[in-house]
């Protein structure tokens, strides 16, 4: 069924933080929208706050539909947007999650200094464009997947990677679901999907995708930053990409099928990028199976190129493994749905939550936070623009139970792509970040202009309402040296 | 007869008008290689020719999944859908579309890239019957 509801929104302040949209017409629950005032004004030239209220529409909603500090117009849902779903009377929607499934950030700490490879950053950036493909190319030639390899790599995630000689067994502590997600089943999973996957494992892709090198500029919880393994001017890596062509084609083929399902199940939809299907019918069992598939791929693809990034740093500085000893700190998924217990209101409960540009936020004590982290809570990384800062965060302890231990993505873009080519026409953002010391690689000048810093909100700004919302801890902020985009 | 790109904080829109819904297949496949490259940079080959036949419950849906088999015949084939041989089209349910798409196969060496497109969304897809012919605009997750 579709509506072409469509009402002037109602915003009310609850703090200096967060504000209701309160629930009206076919709205099942309220809105809630964590920003300041800063914020909020940008918010209200985009549809994004209509996609919280249309959100808020879907059967079967636990709490209130949210969206994080970072929220920006998307299609269907916000990016920023979280919400989560009865698993009896609720519903999973591919547009939740998004086409990039498991698109998400992995951060990895090194025992090198900054101040000592600064000035030798411009060699490392060109060989690690060569060895990290991005942009149209395809994937390496060293790494094709059969379908064997396929079926094995989409249902065992970053584990399949470890057992093909990509990173240590070490390396899976350190990510979010142990690098698989269960319940994968790779028959669900079209030829044309496989298609589009089978040469694209280890590439970045491009758009906001990049990998990042950087150092640690600040630290705001010096126990917390030292039990993660980061240091002050400390080289980090930060790889940023997802489930390339393999989760996309996964998502495009059950949207087709949701489309006909919303309908069969009359669930009424304020927009068709919204489709879904009851949880526990066979079309929504069926998604969240071959979602699975899309999110072990994209977690196959950060170790891939977690492997590949260890190699650079020894090719380009002549380094041994025990020089460097790049470690993965953490790895967050931010397009996913996942089936996870929360309390709420008191009482434990099992909900599917999305998260369409939003990153689980575990608090500290929590069973799913690696044994390491345990008593700090889980790591929670935040890029910001590639001039400016990225964020690393923790879980809070006291974060607000309605929230589903979320928290925010990224800085969220301020301009679209069309007006940031506008802004920089007259100005050469490469050779003016190199400039800064910070030198970057790209297959286009257009995508380093599409993508110039002030495309994007401060991140800052960002990352402090989710700090004062207590939506996560803030610990340490992350300088780049070195940027490689599509 | 038009294809423009239209503003979209997160991602990108092409707004299509044309007098006919041949036309309007026509201008979805040009709005598209404008976003994934420059097409100033070179002069148009549609050398090669690829077969396609879809059926969709309506106007709506057959141009989303229309522009959906470009962007997999971009991605797994490096298609460069110029244009469009159209030999039967309908927007009216259900629709239906039998054409044959020409183009090239990307060559960095002639063609300048310029983004990856991850899909054609159904968000807020409207087909409008105007004065002078159709008129949708079609949201591309980058």
């Amino acid at each position: 069924m579709k509506s072409s509801w469509n009402e002037n929104l109602k915003l009310q302040r609850i703090d200096d933080s967060s504000w209701r949209i309160p629930r009206e017409g076919p709205m099942r629950a309220d809105g809630i929208v964590f920003a300041d005032d800063t914020l909020m004004e940008t918010l209200a030239e985009d549809k994004c706050l209509q996609q919280v209220a249309n959100v808020a529409c879907l059967p079967g909603i636990v709490g209130p539909s949210m969206g994080m500090p970072d929220i920006h117009w998307g299609y269907g849902f916000p990016i920023g947007g979280v919400a989560g779903f009865d698993l009896e009377e609720g519903v999973v929607s591919p547009g939740g999650v998004g086409y990039d499934i498991n698109c998400g950030v992995r951060l990895l700490s090194t025992d090198l200094d900054a101040d000592e490879y600064r000035d030798r950053m411009r060699p490392f950036v060109d060989r690690l464009f060569t060895n990290v493909p991005s942009g149209v190319g395809r994937g390496r030639k060293d790494l094709r997947l059969n379908e064997g390899d396929a079926r094995k790599m989409a249902t065992r995630g970053a584990r399949w990677a470890v057992e093909r000689g990509f990173g240590s067994p070490e390396d899976i502590d350190h990510i979010e679901e142990g690098g698989v997600l269960d319940g994968a089943d790779f028959d669900l999973v079209s030829e044309r999907a496989f298609e589009r996957g089978r040469t694209q494992l280890g590439t970045i892709g491009s758009g906001n995708h990049f990998v990042e090198i950087g150092y640690v500029d600040e630290i705001y919880a010096p126990e917390v930053a030292a039990r993660i393994g980061l240091r002050l001017g400390g080289l980090t890596i930060i790889i940023h990409t997802g489930s390339r062509g393999f989760g996309y084609q996964i998502c495009e083929d059950h949207l087709r099928l949701m489309q006909k399902a919303a309908r069969r199940h009359d669930i009424f939809l304020p927009d068709r990028q919204l489709c879904c299907a009851p949880i526990k019918s066979n079309e929504g069992k069926r998604y969240l199976a071959a979602m699975a598939c899309g999110a072990n791929f994209a977690f196959a693809n950060r170790q891939v190129i977690t492997h590949w990034v260890r190699e650079t740093l020894e090719e380009a500085w002549g380094l041994a493994p025990r020089d460097h000893r790049a470690k993965v700190v953490y790895d967050v998924c931010h397009n996913i749905a996942k089936i996870e217990t929360h309390t709420i209101d008191g009482k434990k409960r099992r909900v599917c939550v999305h998260r369409k540009g939003a990153t689980r936020a575990f608090p500290p004590g929590h069973p799913e936070v690696p044994d390491a982290y345990r008593d700090v809570g889980q790591p929670v990384l935040v890029p910001g623009d590639m001039g400016r800062y990225s964020f690393v965060l923790v879980g809070h302890a006291d974060a607000p139970d309605y929230t589903f231990a979320s928290c925010c993505h990224g800085a969220g873009r301020r301009l679209s792509r069309k007006k940031a080519l506008q802004a920089t026409r007259d100005r050469h953002i490469a050779r003016e970040l190199a400039e800064s010391g910070i030198h970057v690689a790209a297959a286009s000048r257009r995508t380093i202009d599409e993508e110039f810093p002030e495309a994007y909100k401060d991140v800052t700004e960002v990352v402090d309402v989710v700090d004062r919302a207590r939506l996560a801890r803030k610990v340490a902020r992350l300088r780049p040296l070195g940027v490689i985009k599509g | 007869m038009t294809y423009r790109l239209v503003d979209h904080t997160g991602d990108t829109a092409v707004e299509l008008s044309a007098p006919t819904a041949g036309e309007l297949v026509r201008e979805a496949a040009r709005g598209f290689c404008s976003i994934v490259v420059d097409t100033t940079a070179a002069a148009p080959r549609p050398v090669e020719g690829v077969d396609l036949e879809l059926e969709a419950e309506d106007g709506e849906s057959l141009l989303v999944d229309f522009l959906n088999e470009l962007i997999f015949l971009f991605d797994s084939r490096r298609l460069l859908p110029w244009d469009v041989e159209i030999s039967e089209v309908s927007l009216d349910r259900p629709a239906r579309l039998r054409a044959t798409v020409r183009g090239e196969t990307f060559d960095a060496s002639r063609h300048v890239f310029q983004t990856e497109v991850k899909a054609a969304t159904f968000h807020d897809v409207h087909l409008e019957r105007t004065a002078a012919g159709l008129r949708t605009v079609v949201v591309f997750d980058l």
